[in-house]
């Protein structure tokens, strides 16, 4: 009961924004701001995750694979095709919905409990096209650009872990990253980052929005926006994964 | 601050923009900014080809393959993408070989001589089968030959082997039953004397108890006798050592013999003579085996000789 | 003229209050009172429809604002300036960015004027220095005067103060208090106050309503108030009365 009643409270909250998706003046300013916080200032960190996954992945494959029959540019091959279809985009996911989405669910239930929505909705604003629409467009355009970055620092990460603990050359791991590189590869990675980009902000914004109670319903709002962004970044991208591939 | 934001969202994005193409670029292994030269080759077939696929210069690379379309006729039109900023020469030759053991393949251009071959235009294309294309192709026949060798080899060997193990027996068969006859011989000898023996020695008890008589009877004698023997031993003496220096002299030809000097000597130490007779009995072999198996060609001279 | 009829309002079950029955006239200051969770906040926004009832209907000017499409009722709720009880300033911007706020997106104003009108505003409110100040760095007083200034800076018909004085001590209430008479006398707004403070009532009220028991148990004029024989009313007010 309590999850259809999630669901379709989730489902209005999309619908609105979607209706007052045009009024776009009305969350530009928004807009730009978001995007450099849930795009620009998210890179370093993205950067860093995708970096020791890539470097963790290329030492790890070099330790399992063993067998002189097996040629290293395997280990290559694995790294950077595990980092563009899948790596890249789950982990950037999985470390934005802890940092993007509790920054959403904490700002959005802080407003919601101190009244400001209210205030906004009685000075006339549509409280969703202001407050979560610039959030979730601003996911939706900006996970593939982290997604790029994860993905780029990744394969460097996996290229210099090889080189540093003498397992592959740069030249063997370029190699069977060629090899299997496939450009259907990126796009589903892209796919991927753009409905990541979705689910996160748009859970995080619906735990914010509704958030009630006070800090401790904040607090609360934000764990669930967090654990929820978790659990449905890994769902989705299941999905996507038996759909598309 | 909004033309901050702004700016920032600019700068990523542009960025994000740049290194994604360019990734992409390193990935699928094309020159990062700039559009390499485009050729075309059409190939019967192009088994282990595939897009990414190495184009090689003198076995350096010089490009990929880009694009793989498989023709109405259903031969396959692949298109080059080559990092050199000059052209091919005209009669330029697109060689796909290959590159390892396990079939990997590789274009190996050989430059022609020609005009330049415009952009986007077309290269002749063969197909190096290589050291194992041949393998395969030829394999059967191959494997005939080898097979009708090795069969050959073992019947060669089969038959040296059961040459010698003949031989041999013989030899030895003969040799011990030619010992054996001998001891035989000798028992025989000892049984049929024992009499003999027995009364020899009767005669000699005999012989001595006449002496017994004949010391007494004839002492002087004995002694004149016994001085003749004596004479007799010194002569014995005398012969013994020449027979020692004889003896010593034999000695002296036998270590001769075996230094390899003198016509014995060497025919003792020669291999050469046992390899020529061994040559000699494998030539006689084959000529057996020959005659065995081609009897008229011996038979007609054989028939010569019969009639006259 | 907003009239409230036959209002009824539960959350899940539990019944809030029922047949709610107010009319507040144009220049009046209307409060309402009674004891903390009575459920004085949720008819207040129920007046500018942040908040939909069970029944009944709430009309502003003979419309019911409940029939109204979504950007109707935007329309609608502009002619309301709301000083919430926390103040709701949006804490992400600066003091003078909150007042400005309105201004930027529902008026075309040119830099210059925003900063004329938003100056008029917190002059009225005595904070003409607070310039560029974050919220966080203002005491409770001076974030309920700049919500104050955010909420009359668009000039509205009607102003719904939600607990203007609770959490204050009693001579910033006073200055509170004198805002409010100052703008129902000088800029001729109706006032709708939510106060358990008598104190504050009596001084800037000219009718009041009683919530008790899930219903408006009473109402009439302050005169009426100081002679009414409502027993529960009587207890409430004289309670009140000796916190001061």
């Amino acid at each position: 009961m309590q999850l259809f009643l999630e669901i379709g409270r989730y489902s209005r909250l999309l619908y609105e924004a979607i209706r007052s998706a045009s009024e776009f003046k009305t969350y530009r300013k928004n807009l730009f701001s978001e995007m450099v916080k849930t795009g620009t200032d998210s890179l370093g960190i993205v950067s860093v995750a995708g970096f020791f996954t890539g470097a963790v992945l290329t030492i790890q494959t070099s330790y399992q694979f063993t067998s002189a029959l097996v040629p290293k540019s395997t280990i290559g091959a694995i790294t950077s095709q595990s980092m563009i279809i899948e790596l890249a985009a789950v982990i950037s996911g999985l470390v934005l919905a802890g940092r993007v989405g509790a920054r959403i669910a904490t700002e959005l239930g802080n407003m919601r409990v101190s009244e400001q929505i209210d205030a906004l909705e009685s000075m006339g604003f549509n409280s969703v096209t202001f407050l979560v629409i610039p959030r979730v467009i601003a996911g939706i355009l900006m996970f593939p650009i982290i997604y790029v970055a994860a993905a780029v620092s990744g394969i460097v990460g996996g290229v210099l872990a090889g080189l540093m603990t003498g397992s592959v050359t740069v030249h063997e791991f370029m190699e069977g990253a060629r090899l299997y590189f496939f450009p259907w590869d990126v796009a589903f990675g892209v796919i991927k980052s753009f409905v990541f980009g979705f689910v996160i902000t748009s859970i995080s914004c619906y735990q914010g929005y509704f958030a009630s109670g006070g800090a401790e319903g904040v607090g609360y709002a934000t764990t669930r926006a967090t654990v929820l962004s978790c659990i449905y970044v890994l769902l989705s991208s299941f999905l996507l994964a038996a759909i598309l591939l | 601050m909004r033309l901050g934001n702004e700016l920032k969202i600019g700068i990523t994005i542009v960025v994000a923009v740049l290194v994604g193409f360019a990734g992409f670029r390193i990935m699928k292994d094309s020159p990062i900014f700039r559009l390499g030269t485009v050729y075309y080759v059409s190939y019967e077939k192009v088994d282990g080809l595939s897009v990414g696929t190495a184009v090689l210069v003198s076995g350096i690379k010089i490009g990929s393959v880009q694009q793989l379309q498989l023709l109405p006729s259903d031969s396959v039109r692949v298109m080059l993408n080559l990092t050199i900023p000059e052209g091919l020469p005209g009669g330029s030759v697109a060689v796909i070989r290959s590159v390892d053991l396990l079939g990997s393949k590789a274009i190996e251009i050989r430059r022609g001589f020609g005009d330049p071959i415009p952009y986007g235009g077309e290269l002749e294309g063969s197909f190096d089968e290589g050291m194992f294309g041949d393998l395969a192709e030829r394999g059967d026949e191959i494997s005939t030959n080898v097979s009708a060798s090795t069969q050959t080899l073992n019947n060669i060997l089969s038959e040296v082997e059961s040459m010698l193990r003949e031989g041999l027996r013989a030899d030895i068969e003969a040799g011990t039953g030619n010992l054996e006859r001998a001891t035989r011989e000798a028992g025989d000898l000892i049984t049929e004397s024992r009499e003999d023996i027995a009364s020899s020695l009767d005669h000699l008890n005999q012989m001595l108890a006449n002496l017994e008589d004949l010391t007494s009877e004839e002492r002087g004698e004995i002694q004149r006798t016994i001085a003749n023997l004596e004479a007799t031993s010194e002569e014995l003496k005398t012969m013994s050592e020449s027979l020692t220096t004889v003896s010593a002299q034999l000695a002296e030809i036998l270590e001769k013999i075996n230094n390899g000097e003198g016509t014995l000597g060497k025919l003792v130490n020669d291999p050469q003579l046992y390899n020529n007779l061994d040559s000699l009995s494998v030539n006689l072999n084959t000529m057996v085996k020959d005659l065995n198996e081609n009897p008229r060609h011996f038979l007609r001279h054989l028939r010569l000789v019969d009639i006259f | 003229m907003i009239e409230i009829q036959n209002l009824k309002k539960s959350f899940g079950g539990n019944l809030v209050w029922e047949g709610v029955d107010l009319t507040i006239h144009d220049g009046t200051t209307v409060a309402i009172v009674g004891k903390s969770g009575c459920g004085k906040s949720v008819l207040l926004k129920h007046l500018n429809a942040l908040l939909f009832p069970d029944e009944g209907q709430v009309l502003i000017d003979g419309r019911n604002i409940f029939d109204l499409s979504y950007v109707d009722l935007r329309i609608v709720r502009q002619k309301f300036g709301v000083l919430f009880q926390g103040a709701a300033l949006f804490d992400s911007i600066s003091a003078y960015e909150n007042v400005a706020f309105p201004l930027r997106y529902f008026t075309s104003k040119n830099e210059q004027e925003i900063r004329d009108r938003v100056m008029a505003c917190l002059e009225l409110v005595n904070l003409g220095k607070i310039g560029d100040k974050g919220t966080s760095e203002l005491s409770g007083g001076m974030r309920k005067r700049v919500g104050l200034a955010r909420a009359i800076v668009l000039e509205p018909e009607y102003l719904l103060y939600d607990e203007p004085t609770s959490g204050l001590d009693p001579e910033t209430s006073d200055e509170i208090n004198d805002l409010i008479i100052h703008m129902t006398k000088n800029l001729s707004i109706t006032s709708v106050v939510i106060s358990h403070d008598m104190h504050s009532v009596l001084r800037v009220a000219e009718y009041v309503a009683f919530l008790d028991e899930q219903k408006l148990s009473w109402q009439g004029t302050i005169d009426e108030l100081r002679v009414s024989d409502h027993k529960r009313l009587m207890e409430f007010t004289r309670a009140s009365e000796y916190q001061i």
